[in-house]
Formats: structure tokens, C-alpha cells, sequence
């Protein structure tokens, strides 16, 4: 699994109604919250569209839940708010936003960053 | 019996528990209650607070389970939704209706969105503690509070500086 280059594209798949806003167009801070000190992400660099979404409902058949939106980054996004990406996988493309504080409220501020420099994509 | 300001009361669950048993006491403590009442149903002051409680409900139906965001989240207790509902309560009237939202923790988060780059939110647990980080353009603010029924005033005062 090689290391992740700044400017490779990463996605969130988004399975809360409540993470994102349709009406403006925008990932909410929520859905870059992490769980036990990780954000799941897939690297999607060459990955056509289609095939993103498919990734993402594989995911939500498996969970079952439902697929509502996803969030697009790019590794730099991260890297700036010194966080880290690291490749995890299985399943392939997997890969974990890292290096999370411990203080809840920086934490917030950065998943905050982190929804400002996502661009919201809906399922087709 | 306990005093309190007008001011105070209708910023605070304690309107309704805190008053004494005279029947004096207890009619005002009605009329309070049937003012605030009216308030919610308002639409000019009282429609954001409902739309408010009515998202907070919606969004801790769809938290209950672990696992609600397809990722292992906590689920959300009902102490945690207990107080955000009394912190939903606790905002003045002119401060325009959060959107609120479920952290992966299980505490309940509120946002204000006013633009790009200029958004403020707070989360809230079952504890006193409220967990607070707000950008402004190129500034930011984060911090921890308590909430005791009011809202604390470095909240109110984020909230001025994101809406002004």
C-alpha cells in the first residue's frame, strides 16, 4: 500500500441524513468527527465516478445503512491541519485520517476545516 | 421562595421548578409557563425553537443504535438529548434556530451556518459540559464551558460575532 500523495483525492461516504446539508450544498464538521481517534476515507484517485459510488454502496449494503452523500478531499486538506492519512487496508482503497487531539474542542475546530475544504457529492 | 429575575426566568428551566407553593407562586409559575407556550407557537419568536426541538428529535431517532453513522458511532443517550432540549430552550428568543446534528461520541451538536468560513457550533452530552469551536474568516475560537440552564456568555458572545 503505498503512501498517499498530497494531492490524491480521498472520499467520506456519508450514511447520517444529519451530515450534510442539500439545501447549502456542504458536508457538515459531524461527518469528520472521528470514531475511536480514526475517519474511515477511500482513496478514489483514478477510481471514475461510478465506480466511487459503487465502493460506497458495497459499504452501506454491508452496514446496512444508507448511502446519502459523500465528501471529497484531497490529502493536502488533511496534511494541513496537521493531521495525517494513512493507507489501512483491507478493504481495498481504505484509509484512515490520523493524528486526531485529544481536547474535543480542537478536535471539533478541525473536523470544522476539514467540512469547509469538502466538496458535497450527492448519489446520482 | 426563590426570586428571580425576569430576566433569568425566562432563560431557565428553573421557572418552572424553582418557585414556592404558595398559590400565588403557583399561578405565576402557570402564567409563565402558558407565555412561553404561546412563544414557541409564535412563528415571529417561537418556529425556529420548534423546528429546533423537532430536528433534535429526528436526529436522536436515527442515533440510537450503535453504529448510526455506518461507522461504529456511540449511540446517543437520552440524558445527552435531555439537555440539549433544555439548551435549545435556553436560547433567547432573536438568536436564529440551529441545525443540529449527532457527534460520532453520542453527544448532540448545534450549528450555526452563516457562509463560507463563517460557522459556529457547540456539542452537548449528558454531563454540564458543553464543547464549543466557531471560524470566523481567518480567526477561530474553540473552548469548553458549563451549562447550567443558561446559555454561558462566550456562547452568546460567538454567536453575536458570527451573526453581526
Amino acid at each position: 500500500m503505498p503512501p498517499l500523495d498530497p494531492a490524491e483525492p480521498i472520499t467520506r461516504y456519508i450514511f447520517s441524513s444529519s451530515h450534510f446539508s442539500g439545501q447549502n450544498n456542504r458536508v457538515k464538521h459531524n461527518a469528520f468527527m472521528p470514531c475511536s481517534g480514526e475517519v474511515s476515507v477511500y482513496r478514489t484517485d483514478r477510481l471514475p465516478e461510478p465506480e466511487i459510488w459503487a465502493v460506497g454502496q458495497g459499504i452501506s449494503t454491508q452496514r446496512g445503512q444508507q448511502l446519502h452523500a459523500r465528501g471529497d478531499l484531497l490529502t493536502s486538506d488533511v496534511l494541513s491541519l496537521s493531521l495525517a492519512v494513512e493507507p489501512s487496508e483491507p478493504p481495498p482503497w481504505h484509509a484512515n485520517i490520523t493524528g486526531w487531539p485529544n481536547e474535543k474542542d480542537l478536535i471539533k475546530l478541525k473536523a470544522m476545516e476539514l467540512a469547509e475544504k469538502a466538496m458535497l457529492r450527492l448519489p446520482p | 421562595m426563590k426570586t428571580l429575575s425576569l430576566s433569568t426566568a425566562t432563560n431557565s428551566l428553573d421557572l418552572y421548578t424553582s418557585f414556592g407553593l404558595s398559590a400565588e407562586a403557583k399561578k405565576i409559575t402557570s402564567m409563565f409557563y402558558k407565555l412561553d407556550s404561546k412563544t414557541l407557537e409564535s412563528v415571529s419568536l417561537g418556529y425556529s425553537k420548534a423546528g429546533a426541538l423537532e430536528q433534535l428529535y429526528d436526529a436522536f431517532c436515527q442515533a440510537c443504535q450503535p453504529g448510526w453513522d455506518g461507522y461504529g458511532a456511540v449511540p446517543a443517550s437520552f440524558d445527552s438529548y435531555v439537555q440539549a432540549e433544555r439548551f435549545i430552550n435556553a436560547l433567547p428568543a432573536n438568536v436564529p434556530a440551529p441545525e443540529v446534528a449527532m457527534d460520532p461520541d453520542g453527544e448532540v451538536s448545534f450549528e450555526w451556518y452563516h457562509g463560507p468560513r463563517r460557522v459556529f457550533s457547540i456539542s452537548i452530552g449528558s454531563s454540564d459540559e458543553l464543547t464549543y469551536a466557531g471560524i470566523y474568516g481567518s480567526s477561530k475560537a474553540r473552548g469548553v464551558e458549563t451549562f447550567n440552564f443558561e446559555i454561558p456568555r462566550v456562547v452568546l458572545d460567538n454567536l453575536r460575532r458570527l451573526l453581526s
